[in-house]
């Protein structure tokens, strides 16, 4: 296994956001977690970025535990997230905001071939690579946020929320990047309010409801399962 | 069909380039419970904010009983008769539950300032007043065993309520309740749905509610009106909403792969 | 028109200095979101060493100054290290506050190493002057030019051009995102701080050539300098800061030709007020003030508020042992120790208001208690009031002052209240001490009569009932205020002032209402001070002292009612205690306030808060803010 947790605990101060959550991200596979607002999905990808301390359970990648690692190391190790709301660098040009994908995790050398699979991927970014990232539509300033993480080189990324906010036909895009992304041999982490389509995007998803996980199985399944379907519209 | 006590026109509010709200309409009636729903980023909040004139809207207008709510300060909101809430929790932190209910009471007091700094006796009076008060909203929402905790120290649901009993200790007509049920356990839920019955039944108060709890809105909602990209999408009971294609599209995502 | 050209091109030299202190305010303040009270350090410890390089070891000027430039980035390292980064979660007053306790540690080592007095930084320094067309310019003057041209261009070519640059200018942006690219952000603030601090170094030793002087407090005086123009330019903008400190040096030399010398440094404050007041966001600044971050100080739990109730021994226990005191001091000196004691306490109590309560960080509480000494002092002597009259007129009037200094406060949040006070402060002083003929000016105002009681003037032990009286007094008007629905809405204010709007409390309201407080219980202790003293002078009422006042409150514990008076009290007390060591006076009293904030951050008498620190396992984590 690629990535692990295992009976996940996060708190913020008295509140208790993830309880005894575990999850498996295989190699070279697509997971999704999908749940309504506030479930702790964020949550969790923030703890396996090490950005917030799990009260218990342990987070391991390839056999070794994360745990107590400071955010920036756990992305130098290949765990690179593209967190919520897309968080671009607003003042940054494009291709500012692309390099320093790569000056963090220092794959410099490497740089002008990701930047190739990227242009590729998101051909909108190459046209638009000299503006300031802050002049960027939203959708924009999402391809770059997962271009960005990209040039990272990364072995897994977490993808939070790439879908909010965009209109349908862009959320389309995404989704489909998301694919290529993967296919070209990167695991993904996916979180999503969409269920629909994390759902269907996923070899395998996990449904988590305040903070535990209540169903998991492959995607295209839980998609199948009207109960799911039904528990988590209402 | 009774008077609007709320209602929005045309109402939208640009961030950048982004329209977080577009052209929205709709009304509340006096002692009605309606909810928004819709995917995140769908506009919801930045409704409640408008409203609630934390933020001028860019078009469109908002009365309130027959008052215009555009342009007024935020203070100013609570005198008109509007109590709200806030999705991530805008309680004071470090007062107890009780004083936190008693801020919200500020405004009812009347002990001019050299009343207060003797501690006269209409100071006094008004003091033991206001106490009371805030003791029947401790009852009113379960709160007596915490009443003098700190609230930073009391769990996510009790803080949800605290909030709640703050709004109503400004007298408000309407209730502007943001996502009441995030951060609940299923139990804290059940009575909180409870509760907002209870306000609307026997305080007589109108509830506006922004909510993803579908099970919760469903159960007590009038009226449900249904926002995606800042426009509302649909509108109608909860039977009507349910079985709306739009809205089972909105919340499983639009596009089919 | 040959003069009005001299004059400017006299002020863009003058002002190309304070444009590269105020890179480096600007540069920290991006990044770090905090402002450096500790960049004076670099200005002095630069001149310094650069004197000793050329004066003791006979290096090149050449040499010398980039000795000094270097010794400034070692400054820099010292004071992120120390006074920054362990205070990086916690409120903005904490790490002002250290800052500004190792910079005056750091001034007062080089007090004591190079003695008080006004020294040439080199007595071979020449400087040839050159006819340019119709303007005269001395090599220092176009030395100066070329190092401020060639530093801004380094620093933007850094900046603009290299990977480290746009790292530094991501992490100002969003240091979440960028830490989750993997950049070390804790590296690279260190790193800009130790280049802000060259920045400094560099404006220093510049303006010691210039005048060929320097003396130990020269770095407090361009600080402010720097913080004028850093403000005038928009606080976050690198070319908002050159562009401000240009015009800062600019209107200083037309001021002091124009209109008078003794003027020239009030401009800088004038203008920092100025600008807040018509736009806050500076002449350059784009953003809203809504990015600006909330004082945090709500990460502390207040301190219960004691009941108004005389049968509390809280409360009547230390009044009674006050009130026995002098029978058993009996000794002038400790009994004089005792009435400073009783005074500092009844200001940091009127400041707990301000800073413990509403939660602003307020640089400018020796505004009040000079406007309070000076009022009584001008109408008792000029014109005759009898003394118990004039000090109620100027216990009222500083209210009254109160609330017109809350006004342009409004507006403003967070680092802004902090210049904004600082700069008012520091017009109210400069108006003392250059509004002569009100005033009398740095002389001051000499033989304010003594208050009489019963046919005769006080005394020592009479003066001590008095401001005990006073501290008495005042202790009880706050803790009536705070157990009323106005001091419960002053609480909730620190917490949450949208969640205090929305249940229709207006903040501004709150706001006015203990500025008018505070600043009166201020003015009687002033009022107090100047009879007390019989001469005033501006000197106690410099906007450094209003920080001394801040770290008074701090270190007692804020929001905390007896921390502030004991915090008042103990600081009060430190340097008489220490004049005994008078060399390091200043020295150890800077070290104390670090220590204290370091080790007990909610303060001797404060509550602690739960956040975990740096050190602990979770060290490097998020702070949380929101859940969701």
């Amino acid at each position: 296994m690629l990535l692990e947790t295992r009976d996940l605990h996060v708190s913020y101060g008295p509140i208790v956001a993830v309880r005894g959550v575990s999850l498996a991200i295989p190699q070279g596979q697509i997971v999704s977690i999908v749940g309504a607002n506030g479930a702790g999905k964020s949550t969790i990808v923030r703890a396996i970025s090490g950005e917030l301390a799990p009260a218990r359970g342990e987070i391991v990648y390839r056999g070794s535990t994360l745990t107590g690692l400071p955010a920036f190391q756990v992305a130098r190790r290949g765990i690179v997230q593209c967190p919520e709301g897309r968080r671009v660098f607003a003042g940054l040009t494009v291709m500012e905001n692309l390099r320093l994908g790569a000056y963090g995790r220092g794959q410099l050398a490497q740089a002008a071939e990701t930047l190739e699979r990227i242009f590729t991927i998101f051909p909108r970014l190459k046209e638009r690579r000299t503006q300031l990232a802050g002049t960027l539509s939203g959708g924009e300033q999402q391809m770059l946020a997962i271009g960005r993480a990209m040039m990272a080189a990364p072995e897994i990324l977490l993808l939070d929320e790439p879908s909010l906010g965009l209109a349908p036909i862009l959320v389309q895009t995404m989704f489909e990047a998301i694919r290529a992304i993967n296919a070209g041999g990167t695991s993904v982490l996916l979180i999503e309010q969409n269920a629909f389509m994390a759902l269907n995007i996923a070899h395998y998803a996990y449904v988590l409801r305040t903070g535990t996980v209540v169903a998991e199985g492959k995607g295209m399944d839980l998609l199948k399962d009207e109960d799911t379907i039904r528990a988590y519209l209402g | 069909m009774r008077n609007a006590l709320l209602e929005v026109t045309d109402l939208s509010r640009r961030f950048g380039g982004l329209t977080a709200v577009d052209g929205l309409n709709f009304h509340v009636n006096d002692g009605e419970i309606v909810s928004i729903i819709g995917p995140n980023g769908a506009g919801k909040t930045t409704a409640f904010n408008l409203i609630t004139c934390i933020y001028p809207p860019s078009a469109g207008a908002i009365s309130f009983d027959g008052l215009n709510l555009v342009g007024l300060p935020l203070h100013r909101i609570a005198a008109a008769g509007i109590g709200r809430t806030f999705q991530n929790l805008r309680v004071f932190a470090n007062l107890t539950a009780r004083e936190n209910i008693l801020v919200g009471l500020t405004r009812h007091a009347r002990a001019s300032f050299l009343e207060t700094l003797f501690h006269g006796g209409r100071f006094r009076a008004e003091e033991e007043a206001l106490a009371a008060e805030a003791d029947r909203l401790v009852a009113l929402l379960d709160l007596t065993p915490v009443a003098d905790q700190l609230v930073r120290n009391l769990p996510y649901g009790d803080q949800r309520r605290v909030e709640i009993a703050r709004a109503l200790a400004t007298k408000p007509k309407i209730l502007l309740l943001d996502e009441p049920a995030a951060g609940m356990t299923p139990p804290e839920i059940e009575e909180l749905n409870g509760m907002i019955r209870r306000l609307r039944d026997e305080l007589g108060k109108t509830v506006l509610m922004v909510e993803h709890h579908m099970s919760l809105v469903m159960e007590i909602s009038d009226r449900i009106i249904v926002m995606d990209q800042g426009r509302k999408i649909a509108e109608g009971t909860p039977d009507e909403v349910r079985s709306n294609p739009l809205v089972i599209s909105a919340y499983l995502g639009s596009g089919v792969v | 028109m040959d003069l009005l050209l001299q004059v400017i091109a006299n002020g863009l030299t003058v002002g190309g200095t304070y444009a590269l202190g105020a890179i480096g305010v600007s540069l920290v303040f991006g990044v770090l979101n905090i402002i450096n009270f500790g960049q004076g350090a670099s200005y002095t410890v630069a001149a310094y060493i650069a004197m000793v390089l050329m004066v003791s070891a006979g290096a090149p000027v050449v040499v010398a100054f980039a000795g000094g430039i270097v010794a400034a980035f070692v400054v820099g390292w010292i004071v992120e290290r120390i006074a920054v980064r362990p205070l990086r979660d916690q409120p903005l007053l904490m790490s002002l506050i250290t800052t500004m306790g190792l910079g005056l540690i750091i001034e007062n080592l080089a007090h004591f190493i190079f003695g008080p007095q006004t020294q040439p930084l080199s007595p071979t320094l020449t400087a040839d002057v050159f006819q340019l067309g119709m303007i005269t310019v001395s090599t220092w003057e176009l030395v100066t030019l070329a190092v401020v041209v060639a530093a801004i261009a380094c620093l933007h070519y850094v900046l603009h051009h290299t990977d480290f640059g746009t790292a530094v200018r991501a992490v100002a942006e969003d240091r979440r995102a960028a830490q989750l690219l993997g950049i070390d952000v804790d590296r690279l603030i260190v790193v800009s701080f130790c280049i802000a601090s060259a920045m400094g170094g560099a404006a220093g030793v510049l303006g010691a050539a210039l005048y060929n002087s320097i003396y130990p407090t020269m770095g407090s005086l361009s600080m402010t300098k720097a913080f004028a123009a850093s403000v005038l330019g928009g606080m976050e903008q690198i070319a908002g800061a050159i562009v401000g400190g240009l015009l800062l040096g600019i209107a200083e030399s037309v001021t002091s030709v124009y209109l008078s010398s003794a003027w020239r440094d009030a401009i800088a404050f004038g203008l920092l007020v100025a600008v807040l007041v018509v736009k806050p966001t500076g002449l350059l600044g784009r953003r809203g003030l809504d990015k600006v971050e909330r004082t945090n100080l709500s990460i502390f739990p207040l301190p219960p508020v004691p009941k108004l109730d005389l049968r509390q021994p809280l409360l009547a226990l230390p009044i009674a042992i006050a009130i026995a005191l002098p029978l058993v001091v009996t000794d002038t000196y400790y009994l004089r120790i005792l009435t400073i004691m009783a005074m500092s306490g009844t200001i940091a109590l009127s400041l707990n208001l301000i800073a413990g309560f509403a939660g602003l960080v307020s640089l400018g509480h020796a505004a009040f208690y000079g406007f309070g000494a000076y009022a009584t002092a001008i109408l008792s002597t000029r014109y005759g009031v009898p003394t118990w009259i004039s000090m109620g007129i100027a216990i009222a009037a500083t209210g009254v002052f109160g609330a017109l200094f809350a006004w342009p406060m409004m507006r403003l949040r967070g680092h802004y209240v902090a210049m904004g006070t600082f700069g008012l402060s520091g017009v109210v002083w400069m108006v003392m001490l250059n509004w002569v003929d009100l005033t009398r000016g740095p002389m001051g105002i000499r033989a304010i009569p003594a208050p009489s009681f019963f046919g005769s003037e006080l005394r020592g032990v009479g003066f001590y009932y008095l401001i005990l009286a006073i501290l008495v007094i005042s202790t009880f008007v706050v803790l009536a205020l705070l157990n009323s629905p106005f001091g419960r809405a002053l609480r909730a204010m620190r917490d949450d002032e949208l969640g205090m709007a929305s249940v229709g409390v207006d903040p501004r309201v709150i706001k006015a209402k203990v500025f008018v407080v505070s600043a009166a219980i201020a003015g009687a202790a002033g009022a107090f001070w100047a009879h007390y003293i019989s001469f005033i002078s501006p000197d106690s009422f410099t906007p450094v002292a209003s920080i001394s006042y801040l770290a008074m409150v701090v270190l007692g514990g804020l929001g905390s009612v007896p921390g502030a008076i004991f915090g008042g009290a103990v600081l009060a007390a430190l340097p008489e205690l220490l004049r005994f060591a008078s060399e390091y006076r200043l020295a150890i009293y800077g070290l104390i306030m670090v220590l204290i904030i370091l080790f007990r951050t909610q303060g001797l008498l404060g509550r602690r808060h739960d956040i975990p620190s740096r050190k602990a396992p979770v060290a490097r984590r998020a702070v949380v803010k929101e859940v969701g």
